[in-house]
């Protein structure tokens, strides 16, 4: 369920950030994931395609993705061993969105809608941007604001105590108004203010603060927890509030001598329901030749566990002594971990310069292919951690794509 | 009245870099290679698929940067 509400946030970010200036261009483009995770492995295929025009002090944006996830996730969450229970799951989530842009002068304000939709999940997401350039364009300040109108599929267990909740069995009749399900509504307010500084003619950098503020239904409604030594097994119970605040630093350095440029990223970030990470990435980028380039990047994140979090194998874990007050999780993106990830990317890129088209067309072609490599290093190496342990390869991410400016 | 300080020191800085940088030293800052985020698509999946294999997401900032003239 995380992974749809993040989708929806993920769809409205791309949805601000996706704008071309000052061309017309086609983005196209697919990711596969591919999490091994023993008997738990995840597959995620992601096709987009965007695209954006002008028109004078105007840009329209609009485009389409899609996740098409399947995999095997175990149901119940204890201390028996999960893999022998993981259940086989499919589905595909479909987005669409579009926009309009308005430039005068130094400012520039935006405006989007973004409708999400899969079998238990229905996002519908407006954001709006506005961004000032100051100081001969060596100064930019940006806000940016998204609000999402959710809905979850869930069994009806309204009126019922967190032990006395049934999970959900099969989305099959979701939003279908069938007696005995709900749709639970999560509203999602995302707020970010950004600075970028050219600082010299080889320096730039860029400092942003993000507030987020969830409020809803933000359990699994499929995963159920066994709790006091399994005389008890109830619907996962999350708090229906949460609150994230991030500051990231960007820093970029342009090489000259090595046709190049180094890149460092630093985010801290901490919420309501006790999470606290640290994530640092650093990229290189080097142009070889002139229609070449191949960029290397390495990424650390760690975070700490939610307040509510107990590790199904622990001394004081629910089976053992019950909720921690009224809630209890088997999400492991709440548990304490860090991970690496190390990645490779190359471009081809090709332009018909100020005079010609390419293939009386494009003014510009940009081919690329990536791939990048994620180790997980759980913090506790117990259910349901245990599964991320098994080997050294945890995922691995592959992205092609084209752009094509006209 | 933190962030208060903040935005002043901010308009500070930003001011000392008024004239820092001109149009015409932007050569390499032009670049894509030195852009915040070229590649908003690939921002977006990469955010996409680790945002929800982790515990925390938002707030990495917004695309510009480089040459300054979006």
């Amino acid at each position: 369920l995380t992974f749809r509400a993040g989708t929806a946030v993920a769809v409205c970010v791309l949805s601000v950030a996706s704008v071309a200036r000052g061309d017309d261009r086609i983005d196209i483009g697919s990711s596969f994931f591919f999490e091994p995770a023993g008997q738990q492995k995840l597959i995620v295929v992601t096709p987009q395609a965007n695209a954006s025009v002008d028109a004078g002090p105007f840009g329209f944006r609009f485009g389409y993705d899609a996740d098409i996830v399947s995999g095997a996730t175990p149901r119940t969450y204890s201390k028996i061993d999960a893999m022998s229970a993981a259940t086989q799951f499919s589905d595909v989530r479909h987005a669409i969105h579009g926009g309009l842009e308005f430039r005068h002068g130094l400012v520039t304000v935006d405006g989007g809608y973004t409708y999400g939709f899969e079998k238990d999940y229905q996002s519908h997401v407006v954001d709006v941007g506005a961004r000032v350039d100051v100081f001969n364009h060596n100064t930019t300040f940006a806000l940016n604001y998204s609000h999402n109108f959710d809905k979850v599929c869930d069994a009806d267990n309204r009126g019922l105590q967190p032990l006395q909740r049934t999970s959900l069995a099969s989305s099959d009749k979701c939003f279908t108004g069938t007696i005995g399900l709900v749709d639970e509504p999560l509203s999602i307010d995302a707020y970010q203010a950004s600075w970028t500084q050219v600082v010299t003619s080889i320096f730039l950098f860029q400092i942003a603060a993000g507030l987020e503020v969830l409020d809803g239904f933000q359990s699994n409604p499929y995963r159920r927890v066994r709790l006091f030594d399994g005389a008890a097994e109830a619907q996962e119970s999350e708090p229906t509030l949460r609150q994230r605040m991030s500051v990231t630093g960007r820093a970029r350095f342009a090489i000259p001598q090595l046709h190049g440029a180094l890149a460092a990223m630093g985010r801290g970030y901490w919420d309501t329901w006790g999470v606290k990470s640290f994530t640092g990435e650093i990229e290189a980028d080097f142009r070889l030749g002139g229609s070449f380039i191949l960029r290397g990047r390495g990424r650390f994140y760690q975070q700490t566990r939610a307040l509510f979090y107990r590790d199904a194998g622990e001394a004081l874990s629910y089976e053992s002594v019950g909720p921690v007050g009224q809630y209890f999780t088997g999400d492991r993106e709440l548990s304490p971990f860090r991970d690496y990830l190390a990645g490779l990317k190359f471009a081809w890129i090709k332009s018909a310069g100020p005079s010609g088209r390419l293939g009386y067309l494009f003014s510009d072609v940009d081919l690329h292919v990536k791939a990048d490599a994620i180790h997980y290093q759980p913090l506790t190496p117990l259910p349901p951690n245990l599964v991320r342990s098994q080997s050294f390869l945890g995922a691995i991410i592959f992205q092609l794509g084209a752009t094509l400016k006209f | 009245m933190r962030a208060v300080i903040l935005f002043v020191l901010a308009l500070a800085v930003a001011g000392c870099g008024r004239y820092a940088v001109r149009p015409d030293e932007k050569e390499y800052l032009a670049d894509r290679i030195m852009q915040l985020d070229y590649d908003t698509q690939e921002i977006a999946a990469d955010q996409h698929v680790l945002s929800n294999r982790e515990g925390s997401s938002g707030g990495y900032g917004t695309g510009g940067g480089g040459c300054g003239c979006n």
